[in-house]
């Protein structure tokens, strides 16, 4: 049975003219510190592309650029065909932010909150509706959002962030928080927006959600992407090149399988004759071993940092 | 700058903000103060009043009736009609609905003029006040005005204009407090309130998804509009309640409108300065007060270094033109002075938060 993965993106390589996101050699310097040193790369129509990294490797401030929140201290980047810079707010129409924080107006209600963001992209009045149908809060969009739970909040901000219709979406750690289950319906909505056309920039420390949603990924360091390719390959290139599996038996036994190895592939075939393997795991390397291989550091030690700066 | 969007903004703040417990608190117990004011404070002394009918049908009568109130001056509150009938004169006397009533036979100032010293009748009501009284005594050099007849003697009033004549006793504590209440709403709301309510988008970082849907000019003329609404809302409120109506409006309006914006543009500051709305509701009441006394200093003739500091502050300023602006004349004076430093506050203010706002990325 074939493994699901995310669904080739509308058009690949270089966006058409117009659409999706193009960055050369941007960078930005905050006084000596250089927070990105001249990234480059490219997010056609309907690529869910990913930014990963620890922190301070330059997300943030990537997408701080790309959304036209600070001007870039060098470089270019262009949304939906348009400047960011030049032209600031024909690319800001194109786009919108699902923001980390959930940065909700608390004592207004569900309804409340996407109507203002409706007027100010100028959004037919049915939009918010259509959206909180859509993200699955319609049934509380006249309740205060200090009432909602953190996956009610976080549908909401999706629904806000695709309130002027985006051609580019970005989702700076879109599931940060959530269970299982708003997890996945949040990555739903994003595979259909992907289908749809929507470009998507995601940023996120959740390998594995990065590895389910991403046709691409860029693994910036230290301001720099010091990788960039499809999830599988990046496993297969810089995860080591491992060819093995690890097989569960019905003695409750587990053992490792080398698949360049005949013998070994003879072996497992016999447990397969035998009926007696309960499970098949493949040993390839993660993207967090990617991470750590191309970060020179664990996630724990990211998500130590990330406990020590909310402190 | 597109309305539509200020707009949006606005109507969410004055909603978001008047579920704020602590917006509320900072809009009404200033009000409360002000009508507290209005009711423990005596209202100013009353003028003396006076209702005359002047009878007559000739032109005399109609001279008399528009020569009375200019020779009683402010002295007297002087209510002055006329009637035909001498006989409806009477009786409108005898039944208290006229204090005194004087009646002009025809020709009268003509026989003044020729020195002939003509009757002149006068009614006076039972309860005749001894203002209504001295009004009578009054009619006949009235009439010999009129009639360009020396007096028997020439007795030549000058009017002196005291040095400073004293706020106090030209309003009245009761309308120079709630004036004051006035410049402590004001302060309130835009040091408080204004602020609060743009700390709170900073701290949690909703403004950030306002400036990515709007330009920071229009977030900034919405926040300061909000502040605006609030003021005049509770403003007009305190008004309306204390029953307080300004000889001349336009100036009062000038004073309390400057005051608002140039508060309102430095309050504004203050939510980038303190960047968290507890913070501002904790510290906030520190700066307030220094802001808003001098409204209530100015009328006690405050020493001059003290007088110069209340003139370089807003509230200052707008208390002084209110002041003026609720009187017949001016106590004060000075509207360019003020109008320069609700420019230079306001404006300052405003400036210095749209720079804040651009190097945030806006």
């Amino acid at each position: 049975m074939a493994v699901p993965q995310p669904a080739a993106p509308a058009s690949s390589g270089a966006p058409p003219g117009g659409a999706g996101v193009v960055v050369t050699d941007l960078a930005k310097r905050y006084g000596d510190v250089e927070a990105v040193r001249g990234i480059s790369f490219e997010a056609a129509p309907g690529e869910v592309f990913g930014l990963l990294g620890h922190n301070g490797a330059g997300k943030t401030t990537t997408i701080r650029m790309l959304t036209g929140r600070t001007p870039p201290s060098g470089g270019t980047a262009t949304v939906g065909g348009h400047d960011v810079v030049q032209e600031r707010e024909a690319a800001r129409a194109l786009l919108n932010l699902v923001f980390e924080d959930q940065n909700l107006y608390e004592r207004l209600t569900g309804r409340d909150n996407l109507k203002l963001f409706a007027d100010l992209y100028g959004a037919p009045a049915e939009r918010t509706d259509e959206l909180l149908e859509r993200v699955g809060i319609a049934s509380a969009a006249g309740r205060k959002v200090k009432t909602y739970s953190t996956g009610m909040k976080q549908r909401l901000l999706l629904a806000r962030g695709l309130v002027n219709d985006p051609a580019v979406l970005f989702l700076d750690e879109p599931t940060r928080g959530l269970d299982p289950m708003s997890a996945r319906n949040l990555r739903t909505i994003v595979r259909e927006l992907s289908a749809a056309g929507t470009t998507i920039v995601l940023t996120t420390h959740d390998m594995v959600e990065a590895d389910e949603l991403c046709h691409r990924v860029a693994f910036l360091s230290e301001g720099r992407i010091v990788a960039l390719d499809t999830p599988q390959e990046l496993k297969l290139k810089i995860g080591g090149g491992r060819r093995s599996a690890r097989v569960l038996l019905e003695d409750r036994t587990v053992h490792e399988v080398a698949l360049d190895d005949p013998a070994q592939d003879e072996r497992l075939s016999g447990w397969l004759r035998d009926g007696r393997v309960l499970t098949v795991h493949s040993d390839e390397p993660s993207l967090a071993d990617v991470f750590v291989e191309l970060a020179g550091r664990s996630l724990d030690e990211d998500e130590h940092d990330r406990t020590e700066d909310a402190a | 700058m597109r309305l539509s969007r200020v707009l949006a903004i606005l109507r969410k703040d004055l909603l978001d903000a008047i579920r704020d417990g602590r917006i509320l608190a900072i809009i009404i117990v200033p009000l409360a103060i002000g009508v507290l004011y209005s009711v423990i404070y005596p209202d100013q002394e009353p003028r003396p009043k006076a209702d005359v009918v002047v009878v007559g049908s000739s032109s005399d009568a109609q001279r008399v009736a528009e020569a009375l109130p200019k020779d009683v001056s402010r002295a007297l509150e002087l209510t002055v009609t006329t009637e035909r009938d001498a006989e409806k004169a009477r009786e409108t006397v005898a039944e208290d609905d006229a204090d005194v009533a004087v009646i002009v036979p025809d020709g009268l100032i003509a026989e003044a003029q020729a020195g002939r010293g003509p009757p002149l009748r006068t009614l006076v009501g039972p309860d005749a006040s001894p203002s209504a009284r001295a009004v009578v005594d009054l009619v006949p050099a009235t009439v010999g005005k009129l009639a360009d007849r020396a007096p028997a003697v020439a007795v030549d009033v000058q009017s002196v204009e005291p040095r400073n004549p004293s706020v106090i006793t030209e309003l009245g504590l009761r309308d120079y407090f709630v004036l004051a209440a006035v410049v402590m709403t004001v302060g309130f709301i835009g040091l408080l309130a204004t602020p609060i309510v743009l700390a709170e988008e900073i701290e949690k970082r909703t403004i950030e998804a306002l400036l990515l849907a709007a330009r920071g000019p229009e977030v900034l003329a919405a926040k300061a509009l909000v502040g605006i609404v609030y003021s005049v809302v509770a403003t007009a409120i305190l008004l309306v309640l204390t029953g307080i109506a300004p000889e001349r409006s336009g100036l009062f309006l000038l004073g309390a409108a400057g005051m608002i914006v140039s508060i309102i543009g430095f309050g504004l500051c203050l939510a980038y300065l303190f960047r968290s709305a507890d913070k501002l509701n904790t510290w906030g009441w520190v700066l307030v007060m220094p802001v808003i006394a001098p409204g209530f200093a100015v009328g006690f003739d405050p020493p001059g270094w003290l007088d110069a500091i209340c003139q370089a502050i807003p509230t200052g300023q707008g208390m002084r033109l209110m002041v003026d602006g609720a009187l017949p004349s001016d106590i004060f004076g000075g509207v360019g002075l003020a109008v320069l430093v609700f420019a230079v506050w306001g404006a300052g203010g405003l400036l210095l938060l749209s720079r804040l706002l651009q190097t945030r990325g806006s």
